[in-house]
């Protein structure tokens, strides 16, 4: 079991998941205006689970796996 | 700035970039393999162990293995990636253009909502992690992609509906023309596939959020209003051509222009696999091996059966069963959005009479996914030709993009 924060919250997820997989297993959304999105492609075309991660903006959930206390934000 | 000098490199880890891969480095060439995911085997072989020929070429010691390396600029001899937020720079004299294909999405009442997915994206998010157990889960749309995503959730324990667009002779014909590639795994699918609510000739019109639930209206031969948990949406596949578009290869209406053995308008520059057109992995296997091989330099015989002509006879019948019957869609309503990226309504840009005239009206095409989905959908909704893809082809940290425009080669 890993655990990572998304937007302040904490999120428990497996190891070798996707980062966007962990938040819909946790029933998270990507905060964005007033329309709150998770993911599309699932292959990193589309940029739908655009996040930012580890203060990197611009990082594709659906590409990028789960590590422990990594910080996953809404752009 | 990482500076790598190598004989050959690929662009994709999938069947098509694979097989090029054991090729080339069977013929004792230093080849480098870029690919965005974090594991080998594309889409088709993702969370699978990789057959033990692509294991084996995937492990040799020629290789140079690239994973999580988004390239954002090429021209030909040179690639420039983005990997963990570095610069990466390609120097090599062979490119092998192996970039797979993406989901049409068709714009319609609903799309947009969290929990709805692209077909393939909803076996990416499976295969990602994402639990479906006792979920209710919707595939929808057309394409033998699918059945996989279907018998996928079945798999793994989620209640299916399977709505196909085409009528049920096109799930025949297509299990008797590709069922011989793999006949285990066909019984495999088939099996899952007997435990879906599986509908032909239906399609899903509408989909609205009621609660953490979606609702959607399906309609056709068997039509009805169902909730479901989570909802994967594909109309057929889209080769992804952005790539070779950058570095000047011709692209044709069916994908990436090429001769036989893969060879591209531009010398230096070969393409394999769904690049060229949809063909299943089987028929990108066999292109990526004759890729390989002509950039090799090696000759080889051509028969009827190879390469070339299954895969072409292949992409030719797929075309023809799952051709999208434009009675059998949803239609975008005023307030569906035709780009999520920008957040522009479908009625922005309905009246325009080109893809450039909507765009300057409306910025759609104009956001993160530079109009792959946006642009795609409108080929096939309004018969648009998408604008020509430009540099940097994704979103990358400036640092990143300074570096590798800062070098001499773009001056």
């Amino acid at each position: 079991m890993i655990r990572f924060r998304f937007d302040g919250e904490w999120v428990s997820a497996e190891s070798g998941q996707t980062v966007a997989a962990a938040l819909a297993n946790a029933g998270a959304l990507i905060q964005d205006g007033g329309r709150p999105r998770l993911a599309m492609c699932g292959m990193g075309v589309c940029m739908v689970c655009a996040v930012s991660v580890n203060g990197q903006p611009g990082r594709r959930a659906c590409l990028v796996r789960v590590e422990e206390g990594m910080e996953v934000c809404s752009q | 700035m990482r500076r790598i000098q190598a004989d050959a490199a690929i662009v994709g880890a999938g069947p098509a970039g694979l097989a090029a891969l054991r090729e080339l480095t069977r013929a004792g060439l230093k080849t480098v393999v870029l690919d965005m995911q974090t594991a080998p085997g594309g889409n088709i072989w993702r969370g699978r162990r990789l057959p033990a020929w692509a294991a084996q070429a995937w492990g040799d010691p020629m290789a140079e293995r690239l994973m999580s390396a988004t390239v954002i600029d090429a021209e030909p001899g040179f690639l420039a990636a983005e990997r963990n937020g570095r610069a990466i720079e390609v120097s090599a004299p062979r490119i092998i253009l192996a970039t797979g294909a993406r989901d049409l999405m068709l714009p319609m009442p609903g799309w947009s909502l969290p929990g709805v997915f692209a077909a393939g994206g909803l076996q990416a998010m499976m295969k990602g992690g994402m639990s479906v157990r006792g979920r209710r889960i919707l595939v929808a749309g057309s394409g033998p992609l699918l059945m996989a995503v279907a018998a996928e959730a079945v798999r793994r324990g989620a209640d299916v509906t399977l709505a196909e667009q085409a009528p049920f002779s096109a799930w025949l014909r297509w299990g008797q023309e590709a069922g011989g590639d793999d006949w285990s795994e066909t019984m495999q699918l088939s099996a899952s596939l007997a435990e879906c609510d599986r509908r032909t000739e239906t399609w899903p019109a509408a989909i609205r959020a009621l609660g953490s639930k979606l609702t959607v209206s399906l309609e056709g031969r068997h039509a009805s209003e169902d909730e479901f948990d989570c909802i994967g949406l594909g109309w057929g596949l889209t080769p992804q051509t952005e790539l070779a578009q950058l570095m000047g290869c011709e692209v044709g209406p069916q994908g990436i222009a090429a001769d036989r053995s893969g060879q591209t308008s531009v010398p230096g520059v070969w393409a394999a696999g769904e690049g060229l057109g949809i063909a299943g992995a089987e028929a990108a296997r066999q292109d990526g091996e004759a890729a390989g091989l002509a950039a090799a330099g090696k000759a080889r015989k051509w028969t009827k059966e190879s390469a070339h002509n299954v895969a072409w006879s292949r992409r030719k019948l797929l075309a023809s069963l799952f051709a999208l019957d434009p009675d059998r869609l949803p239609q975008p309503d005023a307030d569906t959005l035709a780009c999520l990226c920008e957040g522009v309504a479908w009625s922005e840009v309905e009246r325009a009479e080109s893809a450039v005239e909507a765009k300057l009206c409306s910025r759609i095409g104009m956001g993160l996914c530079q109009g792959r989905i946006c642009g795609a959908a409108l080929q096939a909704r309004k018969g648009w030709t998408p604008g020509p893809p430009q540099a940097p082809l994704f979103p990358a940290p400036a640092s990143v993009i300074d570096a590798i425009w800062q070098n001499d080669r773009h001056a």
